[in-house]
């Protein structure tokens, strides 16, 4: 091929100014990847019409840059902010939710226990009172010197007490109480029939007895002397200083 | 700066645009939109249109900037050839056959005083360079490069033989060559101004 009446006949003009054919436009670009002199000649039409393009050149309107722009197909830029996912969270509140209600439910928990033991304990010193009670009652009984007197109704052949009397001990203790329920502003009174003389023993509780059927009592320091009987009354309230002889209740002889 | 640092900046462009960087776009803006407003201005004759067909221009050739092959020719060469192409499908357009409907286009492609009127730049001194061309060369060239006329238009705007077309666009390329003469300086010159 002749380069140059290739050149001369006008088709690479007509190639830049977009007239060639498919045909011609392909061939155009074949020759060109081959002969520098073909890309050479391409290259100063180009620059030719470039630069008299340039010459002919309006300026558009200055917002139309904004507005073109403002059309590009949005490229996510690197800095771009995260949405917050808010999900995340979902763990975390559900996490403190089971430990506040776990919390809620073992505080609930460490009260009720608490209760229960403090119930123990009062349970317990009250066990422990009874037993230490019971030991002196025992102890009482088995006392060899300890005296039983059944004293027996006047009035009712029902009622009965059992006195236990430690004169070394100076204690009574009260048994097998069998003995009807007073009214309210009444009591009953034990009494120790000295020579004749009652001595005053105290009320008997016979309702807040730890245990009803038995009740020790402390003898008073002045009880001395041996009983000849003991006595049991019905008096006001609190008890009298001198007992009502006409409700002489219960009587045995020591 | 030489021809060769201008070839380099715009390779750097190029690769630029096809790493998606819209500052890329930007500058390419810069440097080309007011050479590719001129002739799309010049072959739809409305300032609205030819504004929505620049804008086309710039975001087809970000969307295909990959198609861009340098070995094939330079990237204005590539730009003006989307943008002739753009606007010739606008005029066949119904929009435009309906906003230019009262203008006659044989009228213009025959009007004598088309081919003359003075381009919209400032620098009389390459204007005055210009003017010392021969008018039926500087049409020609007009009529394919800023009109985007075929051979066959060509022919019936100016009743050149289609034969002859060819070669005679020829000499009328070699002869803007010659008045140009260095297209360096030139190359220069509307760089410097549009960048």
């Amino acid at each position: 091929m002749n380069l140059q009446e290739y050149i001369l006949s006008g088709i690479l003009e007509n190639y830049v100014l977009g007239l060639a054919t498919d045909e011609e436009r392909q061939e155009v670009e074949r020759y060109a990847a081959v002969y520098p002199e073909i890309r050479a000649e391409l290259d100063a039409i180009e620059q030719t019409l470039e630069t008299y393009a340039f010459s002919h050149a309006v300026a558009p309107p200055s917002g139309l840059q904004t507005q073109l722009l403002n059309k590009l197909s949005p490229v996510a830029p690197a800095s771009a902010k995260v949405p917050f996912k808010w999900w995340w969270l979902l763990p975390i509140v559900l996490g403190i939710t089971y430990l506040l209600v776990q919390n809620f439910s073992q505080q609930r928990q460490l009260v009720e226990k608490n209760t229960a033991i403090a119930q123990l304990q009062t349970d317990y010193q009250d066990l422990e009172r009874n037993c230490a009670s019971y030991n002196t009652q025992i102890a009482l009984l088995k006392d060899t010197l300890t005296k039983s007197i059944l004293l027996t109704g006047t009035y009712e052949p029902t009622a009965q007490v059992v006195v236990h009397w430690n004169q070394k001990q100076n204690k009574v203790l009260l048994g097998a109480i069998n003995l009807s329920d007073l009214n309210a502003n009444q009591d009953y009174q034990l009494w120790a029939i000295i020579n004749g003389k009652p001595s005053d023993m105290g009320v008997i509780d016979i309702t807040q007895s730890v245990l009803p059927e038995t009740q020790l009592i402390e003898v008073k320091a002045d009880f001395l002397e041996k009983p000849q009987k003991f006595a049991i009354t019905i008096e006001p309230k609190g008890g009298s200083a001198v007992p009502s002889l006409d409700k002489l209740y219960l009587v045995g002889n020591v | 700066m030489s021809l060769n640092k201008i070839r380099a900046q715009e390779d750097l462009l190029v690769a630029m645009l096809k790493s998606k960087n819209q500052q890329a776009l930007t500058l390419a803006y810069q440097n080309y939109s007011g050479a590719i407003y001129g002739i799309i201005l010049r072959m739809l004759q409305s300032e609205e249109i030819a504004q929505e067909v620049l804008q086309d221009v710039f975001l087809k050739a970000w969307d295909n900037i990959e198609q861009y092959d340098a070995t094939k020719g330079k990237f204005f060469t590539w730009l003006s050839t989307i943008a002739r192409r753009l606007a010739i499908d606008k005029t066949r357009s119904a929009e435009y056959k309906k906003t230019e409907k009262t203008k006659n286009i044989d009228h213009i492609v025959h009007s004598e005083d088309k081919w003359s009127e003075t381009p919209q730049f400032k620098d009389t001194g390459l204007e005055r360079v210009l003017s010392n061309m021969d008018e039926k060369y500087r049409t020609l060239i007009d009529m394919a490069y800023f009109y985007g006329y075929t051979h066959q238009e060509i022919h019936e705007a100016t009743n050149i033989p289609i034969g002859t077309i060819k070669t005679r666009l020829r000499t009328a390329v070699q002869e803007l060559r010659r008045i140009l003469g260095d297209t360096e300086v030139f190359c220069l010159l509307f760089f410097l101004m549009f960048n």
